[in-house]
């Protein structure tokens, strides 16, 4: 996660004190990681299919 | 989606896991706390009118408290499925079973020999009888010795168990948010949370665009490739 999106989510954590908000921005945090991860993993299938030797 | 949250604790005062649910889901459900005796016909009649009915209860001695049997033995009757036993049809059965030991010893080998899914078996069979779509069960594991950001992530999973379609896609997590950031954004004064939630929202939407992209690439590589 990069240091804005980091600092935004600290900042919005701070003005929502009420719970329901914190339960929720809890998830985003989770869901925007999780985001990174899959689109990280999609690059490197669609690279390394690309780079396979059966396409040689 | 009308979701009815049946809550059968024979000690519901003593809960600290069942006012924890009921607030944070809220929003999402009609609770319905069991009390008997019974009325039979209005609870068939909350039945009837639910989309998604929940049980939910403490596991006692591996099964349903007692006041929930009660109340499955003298609702669950001919009335309530109908002549063609076919009035719950479509309807969706959840379970949210709590737990006062670790879920780990809930598997072959461990202290409680079998998981949780092989001890609620007979709840999976009553929503065969009754053709209503069967709902993985979300199991809370001894909530009382869980940490504030495992209680967050619990909330989460309950109000989207409440919610949403089973069992949950990481696209309908997204979407849900979405709702759930442009709710936060009308509720608040705060203009700069309201910038900052707004941002996030579309940060949110780009990457999941991205992410969708990518997918679509790749089932056109699969198919190309044959596998």
């Amino acid at each position: 996660m990069d240091e804005w999106t980091d600092q935004t989510l600290k900042d919005l954590a701070k003005r929502l004190p009420g719970y329901l908000d914190q339960v929720t921005l809890s998830e985003l945090r989770r869901v925007l990681k999780e985001q990174a991860e899959r689109i990280d993993r999609a690059e490197g299938e669609l690279d390394g299919r690309a780079w396979s030797k059966r396409n040689w | 989606m009308k979701t009815l949250v049946v809550i059968g604790h024979p000690e519901l005062a003593d809960s600290e896991t069942q006012p924890f649910l009921k607030q944070v889901g809220k929003d999402w459900a009609t609770f319905h706390e069991l009390e008997a005796p019974f009325d039979i016909a209005t609870e068939q009649q909350l039945i009837w009118q639910a989309e998604r009915l929940i049980l939910q209860f403490p596991l006692y001695w591996y099964s349903v408290p007692a006041l929930m049997k009660q109340w499955l033995d003298e609702v669950f009757d001919e009335e309530l499925l109908g002549p063609q036993h076919d009035r719950l049809v479509k309807k969706e059965l959840g379970i949210v079973v709590s737990l006062g030991r670790p879920i780990r010893e809930f598997q072959s080998g461990q202290r409680q020999a079998f998981t949780i899914d092989e001890y609620l078996r007979p709840l999976q069979g009553l929503a065969l009888a009754t053709k209503m779509k069967w709902l993985s069960p979300l199991v809370v594991s001894q909530f009382a010795y869980q940490s504030d950001t495992a209680r967050q992530k619990l909330a989460v999973a309950y109000q989207q168990y409440l919610s949403l379609p089973q069992p949950v896609r990481f696209k309908d997590r997204v979407a849900w948010l979405t709702r759930q950031l442009a709710t936060m954004q009308t509720n608040t004064k705060d203009t700069i949370a309201q910038q900052e939630l707004q941002q996030l929202a579309a940060l949110l939407s780009m990457k999941q665009e991205q992410l969708d992209d990518l997918n679509d690439n790749l089932r056109l590589v699969r198919e190309t490739e044959g596998y």
